[in-house]
């Protein structure tokens, strides 16, 4: 039984800031658009919405503390644009078409131009401990207190490197939670030659400055040079562990910390989820202040896949602003390869778009200089650290294939089994890597992340086969 | 109609206990009529929109299963569906992810400890 | 560089020759031209190790079995090999008779322990079986192991018997003097030896061309669909007649497999509508799978011949040259026993089984003409009924 097959001549994946200013872009200028979004509603990871069935008075709150989401949702609202929420891509078939479930059955999408505005996720961060419950990624903790409303402990460890933190600490605390700490891995001393390019952006400077008031105000210790060593409990996370670290980032023993929490959030960073880029072919590039690869693309947003842009926090992991004005520069693209826009309007239209993102571009780049991933984070774990969540892979058992010949991420996966589960190796790349690079030598640069095959998530057979609640032929 | 039993678990951490429904925050927020849902067999409080993860961390579960080969006690981690750790049996159905699926009334969720 | 023994491909057989020539005191080096050993056909694959359903090379398998039961020790490696039988099923009555045909031949070759079982024990072996299976064939002493495991084991031994393995290196061409082999031509330099083997799979051919030998071989396009782990509840390695074979790993995953589709530009990608047309063919058989997901794919390149026998010997007219390609289906479980044979060979043996049905000329010196007259034929998605 052949699968239903739709066409548009513009697919948006992703229904965050930069999706949303894609398709609404594309679709004034007349193209009709498809945007595909995992989630029940619009809005990405930034503007995670509350579940409708709450009745939040506050509008604001009811939108991550975003009043300008709902204008952006509005956006959507366009006769030239289909939104299909609950729907995820899980594959691309012959370069174009896209196949796409939502859990109960297969279609395909036969599309021209895609926008690839998958956002990215909390960077995976090993250390013993890492997979006690009550040990969170910072999404997961800012997305439980912003939109489910529940707080998910009482006495917050905060480790990571970057300003979100300050964010999380400031919201914890007006929560009514005990902040204990916030260890920060940057060092202010390295991070001096990109105070630059944060001129101008005195709005985000006073942000930076209210909430490290609220720390001090509530006499909660904001550590910099320091990372998380250790999270120990039982069931459930009780003690974390930090130690101040030296220029290399390696923890220097002497100074380590131990103090009584029951939550332990954790952000270093973010990684992109290129998966679907990866599986169009586009190429993807290491960043040396990730230390990890994200999708190539242009100044016109495209990829090295010609009609496959990228957009947002998938590429260049600036927050909202920068995903908005990258959307805003792929829909205009996209809308002028695919005729829609005549050439001088379109030369105008970029001429105003491209400074508002060079601006912004520039604070995400010094931020990023500021906060560049520090290769000792990598060095944390002990032999029995496990990497690999999904299927249980210790760090020593991926030595050991290391040092029985595999030399690559694909060569570890299918010796050790780390890469192999659910996640297809979304948690565990980034951490293998540098054991892999650490052991033969190689730059971590070489290491490409493995082919992505489909399925990109996990979908049902029946879904595959047909209909789920029917499947027969 | 009866009323929703809604027992008090305690979070374990030195000697402070704590009530399961202080972990909803309320700040003025109406949250739909309450429906029960089980997990290991012993009814808890739920309400429209929540997350299976919610419920469960609102119940004092911070261990949503334990791993088949190790047997380590796994939750929540990165809250959005990626890393597939937070895995649950849903009405008989195993390996569910409780960040991104909503509780229904009735549901009856278990913690996995076997493989 | 100058050695004893140049293998070109580093895969099962490959590796394998190297184990086994390095054993017997040969100077070996292979070439291989990915970053590891194994990394296509040998390790796409279901991993069956497999007797029953054979034409010619079932002496060859059963050679093989006797050979994988000792080999994880030998090769001091784990390899997760299981000998938890293979069960072929039939989904109606033709099926179920050239299944018997096939009984009688193979045990009249020496396959004792294979035969015709019922439905109703059918579905005690498998639990969840459609009831459209009208009957099966088992053999109790196949098994399978875990591809990815077993050629790097081979290769690993081989290197601590003294065997050298040029990763990333792509061999170019034979170097002979006369009519006699002297080595092989890489893109890394030159290597002199007094013996070459061609394992190179379905890259082989250009290599044997130059040896004026034709040796038809067509590359195929395998994929794999594994699914999420779950708790053990099937056993033997099955086969589906005419829809697609599977088994469950001991890590629990269930690997579908699907073969037999062509494949000229030696690529390696999953398509949309076979997957999907081999999902359904798989909930028809087992509904349970309507359920479970589908975590990963991954495809392989295969290659097929006129016959679909191995060519596996001395190539004729040439001195010093031996070929072992063109195993589609059979790689994995004869992929040991043809290195050993070479091996022997090469040593100034002889092999243990009879190599007729695998002469390396047997479409250059056709009647009907030349090679191009020889044509492969997929059995596409249809696993064809091996007797006729």
């Amino acid at each position: 039984m052949k699968a239903e097959i739709v066409s548009c001549p513009l697919t948006v994946v992703g229904a965050g800031p930069a999706g949303i200013r894609a398709a609404a872009t594309a679709a004034t200028a007349g193209v009709r658009v498809i945007v595909v979004d995992e989630n029940p509603s619009p809005g990405g990871q930034y503007y995670r919405q509350s579940p409708p069935e709450f009745d939040i008075p506050d509008r604001a709150a009811a939108h991550s503390g975003h009043p300008e989401a709902s204008a952006l949702y509005d956006q959507l609202d366009h006769p030239n644009i289909q939104v299909l929420q609950n729907v995820r891509v899980w594959g691309v078939f012959d370069g174009h078409t896209l196949a796409l479930t939502d859990e109960e059955r297969t279609f395909l999408l036969d599309t021209d131009r895609v926008v690839l505005a998958t956002g990215a996720y909390d960077r995976p961060l090993a250390f013993p401990g890492w997979t006690l419950p009550g040990v969170f990624g910072v999404a997961a903790v800012l997305r439980l207190i912003k939109s489910q409303w529940i707080l998910p402990g009482q006495r917050f460890l905060l480790a990571g490197l970057g300003p979100l933190q300050l964010v999380l600490a400031d919201f914890l605390l007006k929560s009514g939670a005990e902040v204990v700490c916030v260890a920060e891995a940057a060092d202010p001393l390295q991070g001096w030659r990109h105070l630059p390019g944060l001129w101008g952006h005195w709005d985000r400077l006073r942000e930076a400055y209210e909430y490290r008031r609220t720390l001090s105000r509530n006499k909660v210790p904001l550590l910099f040079n320091h990372v998380i060593t250790s999270a120990s409990g039982e069931e459930c996370v009780a003690v974390a562990e930090i130690a101040r670290i030296d220029r290399d980032g390696v923890p220097i023993p002497e100074t380590k910390r131990s103090f009584d929490v029951d939550a332990v959030c954790l952000g270093y960073g973010l990684l992109p989820a290129y998966q679907l880029a990866a599986a169009f072919g586009c190429s993807l590039r290491f960043d040396e202040n990730l230390r990890w690869f994200v999708p190539r693309h242009d100044e016109q947003m495209e990829t090295s896949v010609p009609g496959i842009f990228v957009a947002g926090d998938v590429t260049d992991m600036g927050g909202a602003h920068v995903a908005a004005a990258e959307g805003q520069v792929a829909g205009l693209v996209a809308a002028f390869q695919l005729g829609y826009l005549e050439e001088t309007e379109f030369q105008g239209r970029m001429a105003q778009a491209r400074p508002v993102l060079r601006r912004l571009n520039r604070l995400a780049e010094s931020l990023q200089g500021i906060y560049k991933f520090r290769p000792g984070l990598a060095h944390l774990t002990r032999d029995d650290t496990v990497l690999c969540r999904c299927e249980e892979v210790r760090s020593q058992a991926v030595k050991t294939v290391i040092s029985a010949g595999a030399v690559d991420l694909h060569q570890v996966k299918l010796r050790s089994r780390a890469g192999m589960g659910y996640c297809q190796g979304r948690t565990c790349s980034s951490l293998v890597a540098p054991l892999i690079a650490a052991q033969t030598g190689q730059a971590l640069g070489e290491l490409y992340p493995c082919t992505a095959r489909p399925p990109l998530q996990p979908i049902p057979l029946g879904a595959l086969a047909g209909s789920r609640s029917s499947h027969s032929k | 109609m009866r009323a929703l039993h809604i027992p008090p678990v305690t979070r374990i951490r030195d000697d402070t206990a704590m009530v399961s429904n202080e972990v909803r925050l309320q700040r003025g927020i109406k949250r739909g009529t309450a429906f029960e849902i089980t997990i290991n067999a012993e009814p808890f409080t739920a309400y429209p929109g929540e997350n299976l993860a919610t419920v469960l961390l609102a119940a004092g579960h911070s261990a949503f299963r334990f791993s088949p080969i190790s047997r380590e006690p796994r939750g929540l981690y990165c809250g959005m569906g990626i890393c597939f750790d937070c895995l649950v049996t849903v009405n008989g159905r195993p390996n569910v992810r409780a960040c991104i699926t909503p509780a229904q009334p009735g549901d009856l969720v278990e913690i996995q400890r076997e493989g | 560089m100058k050695t004893d023994v140049v293998i070109i491909g580093g895969g099962i057989v490959g590796c394998a020759t190297a184990y086994y020539l390095s054993g017997k005191g040969h100077r070996v080096v292979v070439i291989e031209k990915d970053a590891g050993a194994g990394l296509q056909a040998s390790g796409r694959n279901a991993g069956g190790v497999r007797q029953q359903g054979r034409q010619a090379a079932l002496p060859l398998a059963m050679e093989a079995i006797r050979l994988w039961a000792g080999l994880a020790q030998e090769l001091e490696s784990e390899l997760e090999y299981q000998r938890t039988g293979n069960l072929i099923l039939a989904l109606d009555g033709k099926g179920a008779a050239n299944l018997e045909e096939e009984v009688e031949w193979e045990q009249e070759q020496g396959l004792l322990d294979v035969r015709m079982i019922s439905a109703a024990e059918c579905h005690e072996i498998v639990p969840g079986l459609t009831d459209r299976v009208v009957a099966g064939k088992h053999c109790a002493s196949d098994g399978a192991a875990n591809p990815m495991l077993v050629t790097p084991a081979f290769s690993r031994a081989a290197q601590r018997q003294g065997a050298i393995i040029r990763y990333g290196t792509t061999a170019l061409e034979l170097l002979m003097q006369g009519s006699t082999i002297s080595g092989v031509k890489t893109d890394a330099g030159e290597i002199e030896a007094g013996f070459v083997v061609n394992a190179a799979g379905p890259w082989a051919q250009r290599f044997n061309a130059m040896a004026g030998c034709s040796t038809p071989i067509s590359p195929g396009r395998s994929q794999l669909l594994i699914t999420e782990k779950m708790p053990p509840r099937l056993s033997p390695f099955l086969t589906v007649m005419e829809k697609a074979y599977l088994r469950q790993a001991p890590a629990g995953n269930v690997i579908i497999g699907i073969a037999g589709l062509p494949n000229e530009a030696l690529e390696q990608y999953v398509d949309f509508a076979s997957v999907r047309q081999h999902a359904a063919n798989m909930l028809e058989v087992f509904s349970w799978l309507r359920d479970v997901n589908l975590i990963r794919t991954f495809a392989g390149i295969t290659e097929y011949t006129p016959d679909g026998e191995p060519y596996i010997g001395a190539v004729p007219g040439v001195a010093n040259f031996f070929v072992a390609v063109g195993f589609h289906g059979q790689g994995f479980c004869v992929g040991p026993m043809a290195g050993k044979i070479l091996a022997e060979l090469i040593d100034g043996g002889e092999s243990p089984v009879s190599l007729v049905p695998f002469q390396p000329d047997r479409f250059s010196n056709n009647e009907a003409g030349s090679a191009e007259s020889a044509d492969v034929k997929y059995p596409g998605s249809v696993m064809e009924p091996k007797r006729n």
